[in-house]
This record gives C-alpha cells, sequence and structure tokens, in this order.
C-alpha cells in the first residue's frame, strides 16, 4: 500500500519498506526531505499522504495542517535536544499523542534499546551530559519513538561509529512493521541497503532497483560526487587520468579491470 | 609534547569516569589518530589536552606547562576543533569568526588580515568573508571552526572529527589542505575520527574503549588486527585493502593512501 508519493519526480513509498534517496550534498536531498515531510511546499508537483493532498485547505478558513504520522530527523537534530532528561526528550513527540503511561514508557525504553543505547543507564541523564555520537542517538531514537507512518532521516549516520554505521539498516529493521523510512544519504554503500534506491542527480530523480544494480552503473554515480566503495572511486579518478574500464561490472570485476588496465599498458612500454 | 600521564576525568556530577588511567602524547611533528566507538572518551581526552577540562587524576602538559597551573599558556599552543560547529562558533559573518581570536591576541590589523586571508584559503571559502555563519551549512560551519583554529597558528592542533559534515569530494582535499599546513608548520596534529582512510593516513593510533586506552600503535597493529576492530567498532579501511589487494595483482601501489594518491601512482 502506497502512503506518500510526490508527484513531482515520481517518488513513491510503499507500508513497512525502507527507501533510500542518494545524492551528493547540495543536490537537494534536505529540500525534498522536507518536501516528504511536509515541511515545505513542493516546488513541483504535490505530495499526497495516504493518497490525499493535507497541504490542500478544504474551506479558505481551514488551517494547514501537516499531518503527524510524518516525521523527519534533520540533519543536526542533536542540536535541537532540550528536555532536563534523556527520557524527557526522547518522550516528547509521543506526549504529543497523549499515550498512557504504560506505552509511554514501552516506546521511550524500546527506541532507546533499538539505537543502542542501555535506558537504564541514560534515561535520567542529561542529554547535554551525552558525547556527539551518544546525542545524535538520542535524537533518534526521539523519532522512533512517534512510531510513525513515514519516519525521513536525513542523513542520519554522521557521528555514528563505523559499527554503528554499518549496522544502520539492522537497526531499523525493528521498525518495519510499523513505519516507512526514507533515508536519505551521500553514501551509496548505504543506500544500498534499502529496498529500493532513488539517485538524485542534476536536479532529477531516478529509480534504481537494489544495491547490485546501483553499484553496477558506478560510471553515472560518479560526476553525482556522491560517497562510493573505494573501488569506484579509484575507478573513477583513474579514468579521469585516461583508463579505459569495463562498464557494467561487480567491486571484484572492476578491480582486475584496473589491475589488466595497468598491466596492459605496463607492457606496452 | 603533549603528555598525559596516568589521567583520569569525571564529568561534574557524575559517579563515573569518563577517563581512566589515561597515557598518551602527541609529539611535534606527528599525525596521532584517537578513535573508538561513541561515548568511548576521544572528545574528552581532546579537551583535557588542549586545557579545557582539568584532569581529576593524574596530569596534563603541553610543552612542559601544566594544563591546570599555567592553563592559559599552554591553551595557547594548542587549538582544537570541536566536533560540533555550532558549538564553536561564536560571531556573526564568516570573517570575524575568524579574525575573533587574533584580535584578542591584539594583533595588527595587517597581520589579522595576512592571516585570516590564508587561514579561509585553505578552507576554501575565500570570497565568502561576508557571509552570515548562521545561514551556511553544517560542512562549511565546520570550515569556519577549523580557519578560526588554523588562523591562530598553533602548535598543536586537535580535530574532533572534522569531516563528519563534510561531503566526500571536498573531504580528502580539505584535510589534505590540513595535512600540508601542519608539514609546513611542523605542528602536531590530534585527529579523532570514525573514518578508517582517515586513521590509515596517521603516524600512531590511539584506540579508546570505555574510557581508557585499549590499544595502541601504527595504524596497521590496530586496524589490521580483527579482534582489536572488533572490540574498538572499527572498519576495514577501505583504502588500504584496495591497495594491498591491487599489490597482490602486480600493480606497484604504496600502502594505503587517498583514493587520489592510488589513481596517480596506478596511473605514472
Ligand atoms: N558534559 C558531559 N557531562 C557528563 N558526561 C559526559 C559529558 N560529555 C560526555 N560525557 C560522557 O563521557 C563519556 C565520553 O564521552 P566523549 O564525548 O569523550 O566520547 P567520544 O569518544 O567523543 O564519543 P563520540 O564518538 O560519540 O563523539 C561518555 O560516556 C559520555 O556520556
Ligand atoms: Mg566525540
Amino acid at each position: 500500500m502506497q502512503v506518500l508519493e510526490h508527484s513531482g519526480n515520481g517518488i513513491t513509498v510503499d507500508k513497512g519498506e525502507v527507501v533510500s534517496i542518494l545524492g551528493a550534498p547540495g543536490s537537494g536531498k534536505t529540500r525534498l526531505g522536507l518536501e516528504l515531510a511536509f515541511l515545505r511546499r513542493p516546488e513541483v508537483g504535490l505530495v499526497l499522504f495516504q493518497g490525499e493532498n493535507p497541504l490542500a485547505r478544504k474551506r479558505s478558513m481551514q488551517p494547514l495542517k501537516r499531518p503527524r504520522e510524518v516525521t523527519m530527523l534533520v540533519q543536526n537534530a542533536e542540536d535541537q535536544l532540550f528536555a532536563r532528561t534523556v527520557f524527557d526528550d526522547v518522550a516528547f513527540g509521543p506526549r504529543q499523542l497523549f499515550l498512557p503511561d504504560a506505552e509511554m514508557e514501552r516506546r521511550v525504553t524500546g527506541a532507546l534499546r533499538a539505537v543502542r543505547l542501555d535506558p537504564a543507564e541514560v534515561r535520567d541523564r542529561s542529554p547535554f551530559a551525552l558525547s556527539g555520537g551518544e546525542r545524535r542517538r538520542v535524537a533518534l531514537a526521539g523519532v522512533l519513538a512517534m512510531e510513525p507512518v513515514v519516519l525521513i532521516l536525513d542523513e542520519p549516520t554522521a557521528n555514528l561509529d563505523p559499527r554503528t554505521r554499518n549496522e544502520f539498516s539492522d537497526l531499523l529493521r525493528p521498525l518495519r512493521h510499523k513505519s516507512a523510512i526514507v533515508w536519505l544519504t551521500t553514501s551509496a554503500r548505504e543506500a544500498s541497503q534499502a529496498d529500493r534506491i532513488y539517485v538524485l542527480g542534476d536536479g532529477h530523480v531516478s529509480e534504481v532497483h537494489g544495491g547490485d544494480e546501483l553499484l553496477r552503473d558506478w560510471r553515472r554515480l560518479i560526476p553525482t560526487g556522491v560517497e562510493l566503495p573505494a573501488v569506484f572511486e579509484l575507478a573513477g579518478a583513474l579514468e579521469r587520468r585516461g583508463f579505459e574500464l569495463p562498464a557494467d561490472v561487480d567491486s571484484a570485476d572492476l578491480e582486475d579491470g584496473i589491475v589488466t588496465e595497468w598491466q596492459r599498458r605496463h607492457h606496452d612500454r | 609534547m603533549i603528555l598525559v600521564d596516568n589521567l583520569g576525568y569525571r564529568y561534574p556530577k557524575q559517579t563515573e569516569l569518563a577517563l581512566r588511567d589515561v597515557s598518551a602524547r602527541v609529539d611535534p611533528d606527528e599525525v596521532v589518530g584517537i578513535v573508538g566507538p561513541n561515548g568511548s572518551g576521544k572528545s574528552t581526552l581532546g579537551r583535557l589536552m588542549k586545557g579545557l577540562l582539568w584532569p581529576s587524576e593524574g596530569r596534563a602538559t603541553v610543552d612542559g606547562l601544566d594544563t591546570r597551573t599555567h592553563g592559559l599558556e599552554a591553551r595557547r599552543l594548542v587549538g582544537l576543533v570541536f566536533q560540533n560547529p555550532n558549538s564553536q562558533i561564536v560571531n556573526a559573518v564568516v570573517e570575524q569568526e575568524v579574525a575573533f581570536g587574533l584580535e584578542n591576541l591584539g594583533l595588527p590589523p595587517e597581520d589579522i588580515r595576512r592571516r585570516v586571508d590564508s587561514a579561509l584559503n585553505s578552507v576554501g571559502l575565500i570570497g565568502r568573508e561576508l557571509e552570515e555563519c548562521y545561514r551556511l551549512s553544517m560542512a562549511d560551519k565546520q570550515r569556519v571552526a577549523l580557519a578560526a583554529v588554523i588562523a591562530m597558528e598553533p602548535k598543536y592542533l586537535i580535530l574532533d572529527e572534522p569531516t563528519a559534515w563534510l561531503e566526500p569530494t571536498v573531504r580528502w582535499p580539505l584535510l589534505e589542505e590540513v595535512l600540508r599546513w601542519r608539514a609546513e608548520r611542523r605542528a602536531g596534529l590530534v585527529l579523532v575520527t570514525h573514518r578508517m582512510d582517515e586513521a590509515q593516513t596517521c603516524d600512531r593510533l590511539y584506540g579508546m574503549l570505555d574510557g581508557r586506552v585499549e590499544a595502541q600503535g601504527t595504524p596497521e597493529d590496530v586496524l589490521q588486527d580483527r579482534t582489536i576492530r572488533a572490540k574498538l567498532a572499527l572498519d576495514v579501511p577501505e583504502t588500504f585493502e584496495l591497495a594491498a589487494s591491487l599489490r597482490a595483482g602486480g600493480v606497484p601501489v604504496a600502502e594505503g593512501t587517498s583514493i587520489d594518491r592510488l589513481a596517480e601512482r596506478i596511473s605514472a
């Protein structure tokens, strides 16, 4: 079932899926995220939530209302922590939903666990007395605890340590039966962990099915300025220096291609 | 030399030590990396080296100056760029921010101008002197924070995740600019990082875990060791693995450096 649709560029999000939007910084990723979250009017087209445009007024006097079911973790979300304790910070969103205490408790501790923080250890601490990465995790827990229908994450892995970054898609897994996730990222490796991928380049959006297909088309990704696994970055740098390398290959074959081309050039001399 | 000796640190009103028994040194003219999981004490160690925090146990000195008893002199020798540029930038306009520390030192205006220009040049912000800081992207804020510290020409430079917010295409060029700046002055550099390719370029690494130094040595010692990697939540340095695998294929590349250097070598 489709929960979100951006008619301006053909982005659709189905219930429970993880969709990534891959683009270099400055490619308009954040603007797109804000549009999908109804925090900004779309420049082109309409954004529909469950088939309706929540920003359309039914009567002229009616105030505009963005749906609570769509939540966004903004880029420097850790700067917006404000409560006295970690618990209160994570609970802030769900409190707007007037949930019973037991449900609040379940959501907050569940969200803290999901971001690999020990609820007992951190719940009463001040969010200001945390490390950079811990603050980011608390900010993330805050949006997870809302259990929104759609969760939009703008570069959520900045500041996270390598393991947590690599396991980030696992960390999102328990959420999937509740929320659809839109993951904005500059890294092809991260993007390829999603079910479906949209690539943003030159202001337009194209869809790719799965990580393999994404990376096999590495030559198209190079000029977009997104972060690629090292072998593809190297291939790009070598092509700029006149190397001829195979297109439509996986990383192992590309590496072989580099070795072969080096040998050929070396032999010619 | 920055020297911390059996250092312990407890944040105010906390029961647990954030750092325990940490001994480490940074020589002038070397690049020291600090790696480890979130909350392991990297930033805290950086703040103690800069003298922003005082040890609860043990001692921290910069060129023999105790950060507790000779704080002002010690802090002048060390520049620290914070993990989050929002907690560093205090001025409204880019060039004000970069000139701020220099003005506080009472330098003549010509000197200030020269240093500000040179620092802005190093971070690629020439022509953007009059932009408002609060409007900048996180990446550009990070550049401003870096320029402000470089302009002070510190003898030791501590960068706390300086590239966390930088776009992939400028991350290495900017870092290489900083490394060049450092090499010219023979300054000591401390690089706190979650990026293994950056850690790979350091002369030595300290691996932190739960407030202790759990591993130390050359990048190869620390990053090639599977057990250490697992314990410290580290990753395989990609360019290093790639270089090793290309070497195995007969391509004579040096140990893992940046992509551009690899490409230069292969296409030479
Ligand atoms: N201001 C503070 N008050 C109290 N405790 C703090 C404060 N800042 C950090 N801590 C705690 O001290 C420990 C070390 O934090 P530190 O910021 O040094 O970690 P880090 O290695 O830099 O982590 P990260 O990779 O997330 O930046 C953590 O347990 C953290 O929660
Ligand atoms: Mg830190």
